[in-house]
């Protein structure tokens, strides 16, 4: 990956280099191209908005070295949301040599407002018909050849996810990069009472300095596009807001909704030539399928079904691995010679074996099922079913998207919160999801009080978490600031999970535990393992035992590991089992005990790539009053959790 | 609740204006099932509204309402040969006249 971006062909290496942006709509399929093309692993899923960041990579093509840039779905080039004006900006300031445009071919129309409004920007566009299959599938057929004519650019039709029609598409692309071929886009012409209005502001900004074309600029304000209208003078502001009162009191709608008209007007000419419906849409199996998931009563219990049977499925197999993968290390362990080869073993060794039988176990079918119900595209189904329930927390149904993703790892699914339109939402819903349970504190609940509680006590934490979860939420929604908006979401079509995309996305969330956390814990535990042989933790245990001891009911030697769990959560669990040598709790704490450690480990505090993900979406001042917050729940709600416990048990 | 939804006034609010130029019209929530409706008129928050506009949901377009939650649920909609789901608060803002009504 090459971080540098070249605003013009440069050369390097004797290569001739290019910088080219995917855009589009979002889950057109820009991300899926990108891994195409550059071999890449970024994000794909059956849900509009996973891309949140731009990404890039590269890829060496006929002796070119090009760059691609994978930007977030939008679909517009107004300034809705952040994500749009990021696109925008980067197209214009950064001025990549192609935008490759990525059209849905199912839902064409609506995919073309955006291109129109590529057009309108003069981009270096190349349309990638992507696809084509999912609109066939629909009945309906696309003429490319046509398309191309009418709009005045390439357009190449592609199956990105099979990855028909990539190399013709990035042959397009190059020969527009090298000036092969010239663009004749069409010209998008408004009715004679805006195109008045638009001349006139074309021509007082003539005077002005912005780096967007003019006629852009002029149909922008029309439709009072806040950014734009920044960057002009006072004078033209005015004049821009007097000319759109004057289309609204002409066609008696709001400028900005008759130019939305006026291009769809536009648009559906172009269909009406490039399109054929080839058969009537019919309803089938899927489309069945689909309405039971969706339905008012069935849908509810389908869900319940689906998320019980998942947990339950996670646990048992998790479990059954983890007694097989135990039982294998204890098969191998070496005599021991030396005291120091003793901690070195315990220490290092132990650090590997406890995480591989303790995380591996669980984590693996966890982002093995969350990959196929977002392959299948059931998260928007259960966006649009808990939408009226998001409400109540001031939130909408997309908000549950990053919720149900925080059971993976809290890291992702805040980054997700950026689906949500408001800082206000973003900041809620982030709030919420460092409450859920991510796989690192799953495994702590399955690993301890799962297998040797029971596993009804694991299903009761995570209901009780439920309640805590929308408690926090609706908390925040009281102190927390801001407008809220309601929910309004692209539903993508609901289909078989592809087992290659499943494996795939479930190696990419799994990889950087192989990677980063396995050296952690072998470190990590090795550390453990001399400083304890030096008695210098013993006093920190010390330190910590009025709350650990007095306040939790916890043994002592639980401080050190909870310290750790700021690193990692399933530290919790693991550094007590290569002190102890030894993954049977039972010897270690009891039930109450351990009921009572998987329930502070649930929330006492964000682990360090949490917080550094909150303080960069949300500042330090933010994070810290999360991380704070969590703290003193954690504490407070943990000590008198274990008294009820010993009350009741 | 504090949602911006379609209770606003400023230059979005010419319900009446229009109820008298075309006759009875209803919002989202009222159509039933499989029913369409021409739109006819937007309400509510303006950043909503352009949305709204910018997926589609423009005058003269059919909507077909396809699936609903009761209870101040979100109703699921086909336009312009996509789905989209809208939430109670802004589907009230969306104001149709019933298609058969008009053939
Ligand atoms: N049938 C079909 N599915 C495709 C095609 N291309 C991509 N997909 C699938 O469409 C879904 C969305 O793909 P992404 O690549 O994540 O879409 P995106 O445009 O990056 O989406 P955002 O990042 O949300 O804007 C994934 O489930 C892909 O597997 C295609 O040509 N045909
Ligand atoms: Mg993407």
């Amino acid at each position: 990956m090459s971080a540098c971006h070249k605003p013009s062909s440069t050369k390097k290496d004797d290569k001739v280099s290019f910088v080219m942006a995917l855009a589009g709509n979002a889950n057109v399929g820009k991300s899926t191209l990108f891994n195409q093309l550059t071999g890449l692993h970024q994000h794909v899923g059956n849900w509009p908005g996973k891309t949140v960041e731009r990404r890039e990579g590269s890829l060496v093509v006929d002796g070119y070295a090009i760059d691609i840039i994978d930007l977030p779905g939008i679909y517009s080039l107004s300034t809705f949301s952040i994500e749009e004006l990021i696109s925008r900006e980067y197209i214009v300031f950064d001025r990549p040599d192609v935008v490759i445009n990525v059209v849905d071919a199912s839902v064409l129309e609506r995919n073309l407002y955006f291109t129109l409004q590529l057009l309108e920007l003069q981009a270096p566009i190349v349309i990638a018909l992507n696809m084509v299959d999912l609109a066939e599938d629909k009945g309906l057929s696309v003429d490319a050849k046509k398309l191309s004519e009418l709009l005045g650019v390439p357009v190449v039709p592609t199956v990105a996810s099979k990855g028909i029609g990539i190399y013709e598409l990035i042959r397009q692309a190059i020969n527009l990069a090298e000036h092969k071929i010239k663009l004749r886009p069409m010209n998008v012409t408004y009715s004679k009472d805006v195109e008045e209005r638009i001349k006139k502001l074309m021509e007082l900004l003539k005077d002005e300095n912005i780096y967007y074309p003019i006629r852009f600029v002029a149909v922008k304000l029309l439709e009072g596009d806040e950014d734009i209208k920044r960057r002009v003078s006072k004078k033209v502001v005015e004049t821009a807001e007097k000319l759109a009162k004057e289309i609204e009191e002409i066609r008696g709608i709001p400028a900005p909704i008759v130019i939305a008209s006026e291009r769809y007007a536009i648009i559906g000419k172009i269909i009406k030539e490039a399109q054929k419906v080839l058969a009537p849409y019919k309803i089938g199996l899927i489309e069945k399928i689909d309405q039971l998931l969706t339905h008012k009563i069935l849908g509810y219990l389908i869900m319940v079904a689906v998320f019980f049977s998942s947990f339950y499925a996670i646990f048992t197999f998790g479990d059954y691995l983890s007694t097989i993968l135990s039982e294998a290390f204890d098969t191998i362990k070496p005599s021991i010679i030396s005291v120091t080869g003793e901690i070195l073993w315990e220490g290092f060794f132990g650090g590997f074996i406890a995480g591989v039988t303790l995380l591996i176990p669980f984590v693996i079918p966890f982002y093995f099922l969350l990959s196929v119900l977002e392959d299948v595209g059931y998260l928007p189904r259960v966006a649009f079913l808990l939408d009226n329930v998001m409400h109540k927390v001031g939130l909408h149904g997309k908000a549950i998207i990053p919720l149900i993703m925080g059971y993976g790892c809290s890291v992702p699914a805040c980054y997700a919160c950026r689906i949500m339109e408001t800082p206000r939402e973003r900041l809620i819903s982030a709030f919420a999801v460092t409450f859920i349970p991510c796989t690192a504190r799953l495994v702590v609940i399955y690993g301890l009080v799962g297998t040797f509680v029971g596993i009804e006590w694991a299903y009761l934490l995570l209901l009780v978490n439920l309640v805590i979860v929308i408690g926090m939420a609706k908390l925040a929604f009281k102190v927390c600031p801001g407008e809220s908006m309601g929910l309004i979401m692209e539903v993508p079509p609901l289909r078989l999970p592809a087992l290659k995309t499943v494996l795939t996305q479930t190696w990419n969330n799994i990889k950087s535990i192989m990677y980063v956390v396995f050296p952690i814990y072998i470190l990590g535990g090795g550390i453990l393992a001399m400083l304890y042989s030096l008695n210098v933790l013993q006093p920190v245990e010390g330190l910590m035992a009025p709350l650990t001891v007095e306040w939790l009911g916890l043994p002592a030697y639980t401080g050190i590991p909870l310290l750790f769990g700021v690193v990692r959560k399933e530290m919790i669990i693991i550094m007590p089992a290569i002190l102890f040598g030894t993954t049977n709790f039972e010897l270690l704490f009891t039930p109450i005990q351990m009921i009572t450690l998987a329930f502070v480990a649930m929330y006492y505090v964000p682990c360090v790539s949490t917080f550094m993900i909150l303080k960069k979406e949300f500042g330090w001042k933010t994070a810290c009053y999360i991380a704070i917050s969590q703290l003193a729940f954690a504490t407070f709600i943990g000590g008198l959790f274990y008294r009820a416990l010993h009350a009741l048990l | 609740m504090k949602n911006n939804g379609a209770e606003h006034s400023g230059p979005y609010r010419h319900r009446h204006r229009y109820r008298q130029r075309f006759g009875d019209l209803v919002s989202l929530l009222e159509l039933k099932n499989g029913q369409k409706g021409v739109v006819v008129l937007l309400e509510g928050d303006e950043k909503v509204i352009r949305r709204l506009s910018e997926l589609g949901i423009v005058p003269d377009t059919v909507v077909e309402v396809i699936n609903s939650i009761p209870f101040g649920g979100p109703v699921e909609i086909l336009v312009r040969g996509s789905k989209l789901v809208i939430g109670k608060d802004i589907a009230k803002g969306v104001l149709v006249r019933v298609e058969s009504d008009e053939e």
